[in-house]
């Protein structure tokens, strides 16, 4: 992605507010504008904010938070997208992500987190602040990894999944999306697909009995 | 007034071995939302009256049998919902349609049974109804026409209540120490609301704020005891409350039972209810004794049927679901506190006009329990 194209982030803080640093730090303060939406207001936002900006020469990057599973940060994206912008991949000068993982578009490397050999992270997937995503792991898109989250080698997490911060997936667990971990600790296996667990529901929390 | 209840109601587990013969194992109790088992082999287990129940769609329809495998007593479907055919994960014993034993894996080599011999064994079956979305089951072995529980207007308005709800659905149960009665007595109880839901409900319901003096007349003093009805169909109505639930886009994509913001409850007694929010978002409450002071809450939370693709489901239902869990344990804080407070010589709860229906529900109980 050239650093000569300008950089607008569209969205709320933190995320916002870390992304557009992210991008300041690659383009310069002039190239950056950061535009306040709040997920409440997306479906109805026309995204007049960007009226001024051609999708020629300017990159966007839709910061909404893990909000209602990262559907927000989805409906976000899908409407830039059907404007034609291409939205950035950011990632922090402070992050080291490995010449092998592959990272789609949308997806946010935060201070510190490491991206290990041979990880792929899908559309829209948020790493925070010194997360560790293990070698060879396949992140579905749309997934949210908190603050120190750790997400051990050969594990799978599939989309629309939320992994809080401090949470350790041991190395080859599977946690089939949608769904959430929500309670910092260590999990290890095969979970069954649309589990949720959070102080509301502690484990086993949860479960989705039927999706269409 | 005294209630009618006394502690022991509460605390003896004697009582809890009567109601279970007298309710549980008598009365249709709520199964589960119908469209949860349109697939095939789909299952829901339960624990009713003690006994293990498993709700199985068959290849002739859904049927409803004890849990429990004639062979060596291993529960058949283990999982609370699931899609699975009938098969003991003990030693593989299967059953057909009927809960009549199919194939004994190995019967030459390890079990000799001739055909004759296992022609008889099969899964006890249990009573079942649907009504509009919901089934019931029955556990009896005669059970009561479900009109004798129920007015049929009460029914008419659940078949179309439960008729819209489709088949996105959460689920999670979780345990309380308290009694199963004191849960009832509190959701046909309007005024613990701005109490005991000042964080959530109270911000959702402004008008719901206790009374100045003089502001709203005074309840009329209600009949005396022996007066009080005792007839079971009374314990079972519906109410609304004048919430004020936002209107959000994906409200358009299924379909609505009333095109209200309003949260509408439907009391199915003697252990469900049934919410619904926004006409949108169905949630079956029910409670169930594991043990006279502990009681195990179950959440099925469903959206109508969609009417375009909503793959945001599931990110709704756990909102929502989350949401309501906060409600729920703002009371199961204040009735592990009276469980907790009860003794030999606890007193009895003194009731006032406005708990006319608490003491009704004990009334039909003290009946019911007395009746076998």
């Amino acid at each position: 992605m050239s650093d000569a194209r300008n950089l607008v982030v569209i969205g709320e803080a933190p995320l916002a507010t870390l992304a557009a640093a992210i991008g300041v730090a690659e383009r310069g303060t002039q190239r950056v504008r950061v535009v306040e939406l709040p997920p409440e207001r997306i479906a109805e936002d026309g995204l007049e904010s960007l009226a001024g900006e051609s999708p020629d020469d300017t990159d966007v990057f839709a910061a909404i938070g893990p909000a209602a599973l990262n559907f927000a940060r989805f409906d976000l994206w899908a409407k830039l997208r059907f404007k034609g912008y291409r939205c950035a991949t950011l990632v922090h000068p402070r992050a080291f992500v490995d010449s092998s993982a592959v990272l789609a578009e949308n997806v946010l490397i935060g201070p510190g987190a490491v991206i290990e050999p041979g990880a792929k992270l899908g559309r829209g997937t948020i790493v925070g602040s010194a997360a560790v995503i293990g070698a060879g792991c396949g992140i579905s898109p749309w997934c949210w990894l908190g603050s120190r989250a750790v997400v051990g080698a050969g594990a799978e997490v599939g989309p629309h999944s939320v992994i809080g911060g401090g949470v350790h997936l041991a190395d080859k667990t599977v946690f089939p999306g949608p769904g959430e971990i929500g309670i910092a600790g260590s999990y290890h296996g095969t979970f069954q697909a649309g589990t949720f667990i959070a102080s509301e529901f502690p484990v086993p929390g949860a479960r989705l009995v039927v999706t269409g | 007034m005294r209630s009618i209840l006394s502690s022991s109601d509460y605390t003896s587990p004697e009582v809890l071995v009567a109601e279970e013969r007298c309710l549980f194992r008598r009365l249709w109790i709520v199964a589960g939302f119908k469209s949860l088992l349109d697939a095939p082999d789909a299952f829901v287990t339960h624990r009713i009256g003690g006994v293990p129940v498993v709700l199985q769609n068959t290849a002739t329809g859904l049927k409803a049998f004890v849990n429990r495998c004639v062979h060596r007593q291993s529960a058949i479907q283990v999982a609370d919902f699931g899609q699975r055919r009938l098969a003991c994960p003990y030693h593989g014993w299967v059953y057909d349609d009927a809960g009549r034993v199919k194939s004994i894996p190995g019967n030459d080599a390890n079990y000799g049974f001739t055909v004759e011999s296992v022609s008889t064994l099969g899964l006890q079956p249990i009573a079942l109804k649907t009504i509009g979305g919901l089934v019931f089951v029955n556990l009896d072995a005669d059970p009561m026409p479900i009109e004798e529980q129920f007015h049929a207007g009460f029914l008419d308005r659940l078949a179309e209540v439960t008729g819209v709800v489709g088949d996105d659905a959460l689920f999670a149960k979780f345990e309380g120490r308290y009694n199963w009665k004191l849960n009832f007595e509190n959701v046909i109880d309007w005024n613990h609301v701005p109490f005991v839901h000042t964080s959530t409900f109270a911000s959702l319901m402004p008008t719901l704020k206790p009374p100045l003096p003089g502001e709203r007349p005074a309840s009329p003093p209600p009949a005396p005891d022996e007066e009080i009805g005792d007839e079971i169909r009374e314990l079972s109505y519906e109410t609304r409350a004048p919430f004020d639930f936002q209107a959000w886009p994906w409200h358009d994509a299924v379909e609505r039972c009333a095109d209200t913001r309003e949260y509408l409850n439907l009391f199915i007694y003697p252990n469900v209810n049934y919410v619904v929010m926004a006409g949108a978002v169905h949630l079956i409450q029910q409670f169930t004794p594991v043990a006279i002071d502990r009681t195990e809450v179950r959440l099925t939370m469903a959206l109508g049927r969609r009417k375009q693709r909503l793959p945001a489901a599931p990110a709704i239902l756990w909102s929502q679901l989350k949401a309501e869990k906060r409600v729920i344990d703002e009371d199961l804080a204040v009735f592990e506190g009276i469980q907790r407070g009860f003794h030999e010589e606890s007193p009895r709860a003194f009731h006032g006009h406005y708990e006319h229906r608490i003491r009704r529900v004990a009334k039909v109980y003290r009946g019911l329990m007395a009746s076998r």
